[in-house]
């Protein structure tokens, strides 16, 4: 094995084949998640139940001046970057986090490896990696932000002072200057774990695809021979485990497509399209359950948006998709289409549970989702999609009434 | 009415009546700066305020003035400055004398009192020396709050503004006014001051631009209007032209394509001959 191997993780052959044994993850998940970490923007540190840090990334490395060969293996109260006067606090938090009580993101300063500090915000988790519990934590640098903040708070105890307004400009333009950071600096988390989960995705979805292409003529073929023989009869639930396994080879193809949604670089193959027909396409592909209407309202005389078809033909799905998830007890989906000056909105609104204000800025982050089979790339890939054609993509919703994607798509190109 | 209802209604109010699009910015700096609007005016609610603008349509432009932020200083981003100097200038210039076409064309997009146009102006002087009097210089400056425009165009700054200005530039291109300082004329002579809404949609009021500054704008504007902005300035410049952003301010979706970044601390984009996306 070699040293770096070794080092990325340490999480070594030895675990890969425990996992195997324990059937818990894959050679492959395992490489995906140990390359994800290791690529991450956000910083990762991962100790084990003892507290020996296992886990050290390069962006980690990066944050705090510390190489990995110093951290491996040491106990986390001695890696020389926690206060002393904070262990006991910190040993509570480790041991209430092995019982599972996982505790708030917080805020902490750490010395740098040269001296300067940083402030970091910290997630912490509890995973499980080869039957094995490891507590991981994810930081961020905010030291800028903080010290924004910083600038921000002390003028605003200088507002009693004379030049009120003057000062009270000022502080208006640093409160401005300090979200359009936070803002900017959102986007590049965004856009660098968008170009991670691409990297990792284009290679992995290649790899499944001749499988499950593989497994789908399989089940055709098996589907051929079964059905006139007398085990169709004899045994009627065979056919229908062979509609469970087409239906999950479909929706292991809509996972890889949504993955290389993102390693597709460049630019959409663009030509003019009706978006009628586009959504009419997209309807007719999906099996909308029976106590959903579908009501359209599709302007006449739309001009045709220069588009690449089969990239909006999916936004659609997806949107779509989500929609019909929100209305379990059935509803109504309604979609429109209009011109709005120099764009074509397409609506798609639902009237099912509706997104809560906290959940409604992240539902555009990749790998954030709330269902418990999500992957959270559906809308993720949208945004992408539609961005790459120079549109944009927005989200209105009222919580337990109904929520609404407007998609705007520019009709010129420039 | 929920809060949000209110305020969008107050600001369509103030766009169909008032003829100023603030519908477009960050709530944040609205509602902070309507707050203090509403309590200088003695009323209560949005629609109390939308009932005291139909009463006093004067009130209208008072808004205007105080919801844009005219903070500005001269050389602001020192460095921003520095760097185009040193990164633009040379090639603009020297562009300029191959072709046998001495002339320049500048735009400050939103430039409050004057500050910024007059630094480029005095950066401009500095960097061409006697070569100065060969070009043909137009500095563009734009803002929407007019008492702004009229101090920028009337040139006379205290020396508490002009803290920021070193010693010897004060010198070369200021002259005493009483206690203050006032632009020489053959600084004020290359920039040209307008009202222009940059929040307006359609084309660019000057095209064929070798610079733009539009520096601290964005900040106030939500993702939508910055991006139409961007573009916008995007259509202004000549290929090539050059952009120049606030030190916090970046262009969201790289325009696809059209920029390309000179340098990411001084915000700094060149126009590139692209923009033949299909
Ligand atoms: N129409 C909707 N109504 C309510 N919530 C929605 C709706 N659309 C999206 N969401 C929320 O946004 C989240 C992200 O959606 P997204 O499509 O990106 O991922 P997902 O549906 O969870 O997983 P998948 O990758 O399979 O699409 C969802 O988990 C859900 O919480
Ligand atoms: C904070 S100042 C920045 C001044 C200068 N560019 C600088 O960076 O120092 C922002 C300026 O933008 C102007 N502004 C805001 N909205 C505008 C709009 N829609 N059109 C034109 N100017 C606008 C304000 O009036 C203000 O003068
Ligand atoms: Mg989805």
């Amino acid at each position: 094995m070699s040293r770096k191997e070794e080092t990325i993780s340490n999480v070594s052959t030895k675990d890969v084949t425990e996992h195997n044994q324990t059937g818990q993850m894959s050679g492959e998940s395992e490489g995906l998640y140990r390359s994800m970490i290791e690529l991450s923007p956000d910083g990762i540190v991962a100790v084990d139940a003892k507290g020996a840090l296992r886990v050290y990334n390069a962006a980690a490395a990066r944050m705090t001046g510390y190489l990995r060969e110093e951290m491996i293996g040491k106990h986390f109260s001695k890696l020389g970057i926690l206060r002393l006067s904070d262990m006991p606090k910190y040993m509570k938090m480790f041991a209430s986090t092995l019982r599972g009580e996982i505790p708030e993101p917080f805020e902490m300063t750490i010395p740098r490896k040269d001296g300067a500090t940083v402030v970091i915000e910290v997630r912490v988790g509890l995973i499980k990696v080869g039957g094995r519990i490891i507590i991981q934590t994810v930081f961020r640098d905010i030291t800028e932000r903080k010290q924004m903040e910083a600038e921000i708070q002390a003028r605003n105890e200088q507002l009693d002072a004379q030049n009120e307004e003057e000062l009270r400009a000022a502080n208006e333009e640093l409160q401005a200057s300090s979200e359009e950071l936070r803002e900017a600096q959102e986007q590049l988390i965004r856009s660098e774990k968008l170009a991670v989960i691409g990297q990792l995705a284009g290679g992995i979805g290649h790899e499944l695809r001749n499988p499950l292409g593989g497994m789908k003529n399989a089940v055709y073929y098996i589907r051929g021979k079964v059905v006139n023989s007398g085990l169709a009869l004899a045994e009627p639930r065979i056919m229908e485990f062979l509609d469970i396994i087409d239906n999950e080879i479909g929706s292991s193809d809509k996972i890889i497509s949504d993955l290389l949604g993102f390693s597709r670089v460049g630019k959409p193959a663009v030509s003019p399209a009706n978006i009628g027909k586009v959504i009419d396409g997209a309807l007719s592909r999906m099996r909308i359950p029976g106590n959903i209407a579908v009501v359209k309202q599709i302007d006449s005389n739309l001009p045709e948006v220069p588009i690449d078809d089969s990239q909006i033909h999916q936004v659609l799905v997806n949107i779509i998709t989500n929609a019909i998830q929100a209305m379990p007890e059935g509803g109504k989906l309604s979609i429109s289409a209009r011109k709005v000056k120099e764009s074509l909105e397409v609506g798609i609104s639902d009237t099912g549970y509706g997104i809560s204000p906290e959940v409604r800025d992240k539902v555009f982050d990749p790998l954030f989702t709330t269902r418990a089979k999500g992957i959270g790339l559906g809308l993720a890939v949208c945004k992408t999609i539609v961005e790459r054609h120079g549109g944009n993509i927005t989200v209105n919703s009222k919580p337990g009434a109904g929520s609404t994607f407007t998609i705007r798509l520019p009709l010129k190109v420039d | 009415m929920v809060a949000g209802e209110a305020l969008g209604l107050l600001l369509d109010k103030v766009y169909q009546d008032g003829r100023y699009d603030f519908r477009g910015y960050r709530s944040g700096t609205v509602v902070r700066r309507l707050e203090r609007r509403l309590y200088a005016t003695g009323v209560r609610s949005y629609q109390d305020y939308i009932g005291f603008l139909e009463a006093h349509p004067e009130e209208y432009a008072r808004l205007a003035n105080y919801l844009t932020i005219t903070v500005s200083d001269f050389f602001r981003s020192r460095y921003a400055f520095a760097q185009v100097a040193r990164l633009v200038l040379p090639e603009l210039v020297s562009n300029r004398i191959n072709q046998g076409r001495l002339s320049l064309r500048l735009w400050s997009a939103g430039c409050a009192r004057g500050e910024e146009p007059y630094s480029i102006a005095i950066l401009l002087a500095e960097f061409l020396g006697a070569r100065r009097q060969d070009f043909d210089i137009s500095i563009y400056a734009t803002d929407i709050n007019q008492p702004a425009l009229e101090a920028a165009e009337a040139g006379i700054y205290s020396s508490n503004d002009m803290a920021n200005l070193p010693p010897n530039l004060r010198e070369g291109y200021f002259t005493p006014v009483g206690e203050a300082y006032g632009v020489r004329a053959e600084i004020k002579r290359m920039v040209h001051f307008a009202y222009f809404d940059l929040a307006a949609t359609g084309g660019p009021p000057f095209t064929d631009l070798d610079l733009i500054f539009c520096c601290n704008v964005l900040i106030y504007f939500q993702k939508q209007l910055q991006e139409s902005l961007l573009g916008r300035l995007c259509d202004g410049l000549a290929t090539p032209g050059y952009l120049v952003l606030g030190e916090v301010e970046t262009p969201t979706c790289n325009l696809r394509g059209r920029l390309d970044c000179l340098d990411t601390k001084a915000k700094i984009y060149k126009k590139n001959t692209g923009g033949d996306y299909v």
